[in-house]
């Protein structure tokens, strides 16, 4: 290979970005007989922030909890299509839900502390897969919760219960339990809708931080948030994806009346 | 224009604009009695719930009088020598409760599990009245079940195999002692357990229902399974209400009547094995109230139903104060 060769490729990586996480292929799910999602198909960005955004009722939410086959909690709700992480359709059957939640973390719209302390909410987690030491234990403790910024202010108090802390720091808290587990994808589910704004400051400068580290897919209502946190932006309608494009291409420049529409604020 | 002159008229047939048309039984003064009828209905039940406690009092007074706190601790009941303890009633009540928690509890938890989480949709609400039934049974009914079906059986293929096997084991052949009768207070705390299987494990379903469902979820999210949502999430989650549950199974455990009094062999005495026949304090009463002739022994079953009353106060405001920690 010549050195312009080299060259070439290494600027067509940059201008086609990252290597592909997840790659989404003809999905469509169903609630029953509702036909929730239509035909996506989709690519994630490894170590990529993407936002999803779209009115209510859209599909955005559906879509996410397809990627750690969180639905399957619930009878008659069905995904058909294909859906690969690591070379691996994760709606297969056979795959390993256990092991695919481990890989593929989620955080929830609300706060959701385990009732336990702050030191077990991490620890818990990976005392499912893993028997460390207990000094092991106490550094990925640690580790975890430094990286979800929330080591200092609870240093102090690790054995308090995690529904002690504040509504911002519980979803730090969240964070850092789902990161704990060396997850690969980070699915956020609205994260900040239920705090308040200097918590949700807190929690978008903190996936900025994360962003290095993770391939991360967060669903938000906030336009400014999803402008402020992403690269990617997938625009969805009725159970569709009208646009995907670089977020200040999105934001600037929407190619779709509808997505126009939307960010304007015609409808939502 | 037009519209202000039609309200106008509209407003002249019922007179002043801020008055509704008279109506019967649809007055200020209706409302008044109303008020007070209720607020009075409401005072009637504490009245009862005092009287209870004050005319108990006034009808154990003899009794109380006489042995004192040594009613308590004293295991004679002889109506002969009047001589009157309530130790043996006590200890048997006690023992069946413990026994019918013992063995409810778990398999109220199971079910109540299963229904909340595990359950198909369409099984969910037919369990669920299947329960209900269960609770709806008459008390005499698991008496007689108890006494003509489950005694027998009991005493044939579970009794006397225990008491066997355990026969040269030191301490447990003394729990499972005795000649296999069916019988007893074993018997009596397993039927007692049924009894109070479908209160407990409807409460618990409701209780479990109260988690929400995020949060169950957040622990499927990091790949934790049924077992491991129920033992780190669910469970701690709803503690209190749990407990509340067993404390109002034990509260009609401790005052069931009728089912007890015909299986546990009604014997005023104290034994160490669960096998042998016993008395609790209901049933104690239900037995000889129609023999008291003397006043100090229908007194003396008074201060028994008194001290009941008390106990299962006590038990069931526990309850209450648990379970309704979970609902706010």
């Amino acid at each position: 290979m010549t050195p312009s060769e080299m060259l070439n490729i290494e600027s067509s990586q940059s201008t086609l970005t990252t290597d592909i996480d997840i790659t989404v292929r003809d999905l469509n799910f169903y609630y029953g007989n509702s036909h929730a999602l239509k035909d996506i198909n989709l690519e994630f960005g490894k170590k990529e922030t993407t936002a999803i955004i779209g009115p209510s009722g859209c599909g955005k939410s559906t879509l996410l909890r397809i990627f750690n086959r969180i639905y399957t909690l619930y009878p008659g709700q069905e995904a058909k299509g294909e859906i690969i992480i690591n070379g691996e359709n994760i709606l297969d059957p056979k795959v390993n839900v256990a092991a695919l939640r481990a890989k593929v973390g989620m955080v929830f719209q609300a706060p959701t502390p385990f009732p336990m302390s702050i030191y077990d909410n991490i620890a818990y987690g990976i005392r499912l897969y893993e028997k460390p030491s207990r000094r092991e234990m106490d550094e990925r403790v640690e580790k975890a919760l430094r990286g979800a910024a929330l080591w200092d202010e609870v240093k102090d108090k690790l054995h308090a219960s995690g529904q002690s802390l504040s509504g911002g720091q519980q979803q730090r808290l969240c964070i850092a339990r789902t990161i704990a587990l060396k997850p690969q994808v980070l699915l956020l589910d609205e994260p900040t809708s239920a705090l308040d704004p200097v918590s949700t400051t807190k929690i978008e400068d903190l996936l900025d931080d994360l962003r290095d580290e993770y391939t991360i897919v967060i669903v938000t209502h906030n336009m400014q948030q999803a402008a402020r946190v992403s690269q990617k932006t997938v625009f969805m309608y009725m159970g569709e994806v009208v646009e995907v494009a670089q977020t200040d291409e999105m934001f600037l420049r929407p190619k779709e009346e509808r997505t126009k529409n939307y960010i304007t604020g015609r409808f939502g | 224009m037009t519209l202000v002159n039609n309200r106008t008229k509209a407003h002249d047939e019922t007179a002043g604009e801020f008055q509704r048309p008279p109506r019967f039984l649809n007055g200020e003064a209706f409302n008044k009695t109303f008020k007070w009828l209720s607020i009075g209905a409401a005072l009637f039940v504490l009245m009862i719930l005092g009287g209870f406690f004050v005319s108990l009092t006034i009808g154990a007074w003899p009794a109380l009088k006489q042995f004192g706190f040594g009613f308590i601790w004293s295991s004679d009941w002889n109506p002969v020598t009047e001589k009157f303890g309530a130790l043996p009633a006590i200890a048997g009540t006690l023992i069946t409760s413990g026994i019918a928690i013992l063995l409810a509890v778990p398999l109220a938890f199971a079910i109540a599990v299963y229904i909340t989480q595990l359950a198909p949709k369409w099984l969910r609400h037919p369990l669920g009245i299947a329960i209900e039934l269960l609770a709806a049974i008459p008390s005499i009914i698991y008496g007689m079940w108890g006494l003509f079906f489950f005694a027998p059986m009991f005493a044939d293929y579970v009794q006397g195999p225990i008491i066997n096997l355990f026969e040269n084991v030191p301490v447990l052949s003394t729990i499972f002692e005795g000649p296999a009768i069916g019988i007893g207070m074993a018997t009596a705390g397993i039927v007692l357990a049924v009894m109070i299987l479908p209160f407990i494990a409807s409460v618990m379903r409701d209780v479990i229902d109260t988690v929400p469902k995020r949060l169950k979820e957040s622990g499927f999210a990091i790949g934790a399974t049924d077992w491991e949502v129920t033992k780190a999430i669910i469970i701690p989650h709803c503690r209190t209400g749990l407990a509340g549950s067993i404390f109002l199974g034990l509260g009609r455990a401790l005052g069931e009547t009728m089912a007890v009094t015909f299986i546990i062999g009604n014997a005023n005495r104290i034994t160490a094995s669960i096998f042998a026949p016993g008395n609790t304090i209901a049933s104690t009463i239900a037995n000889e109230f129609q023999e008291a002739y003397t006043e100090i022994h229908s007194s003396s079953l008074i201060a028994l139903g008194l001290l009941l009353f008390i106990i299962t106060f006590i038990v069931l405001a526990i309850a209450r104060m648990m379970l309704n920690r979970i609902s706010t």
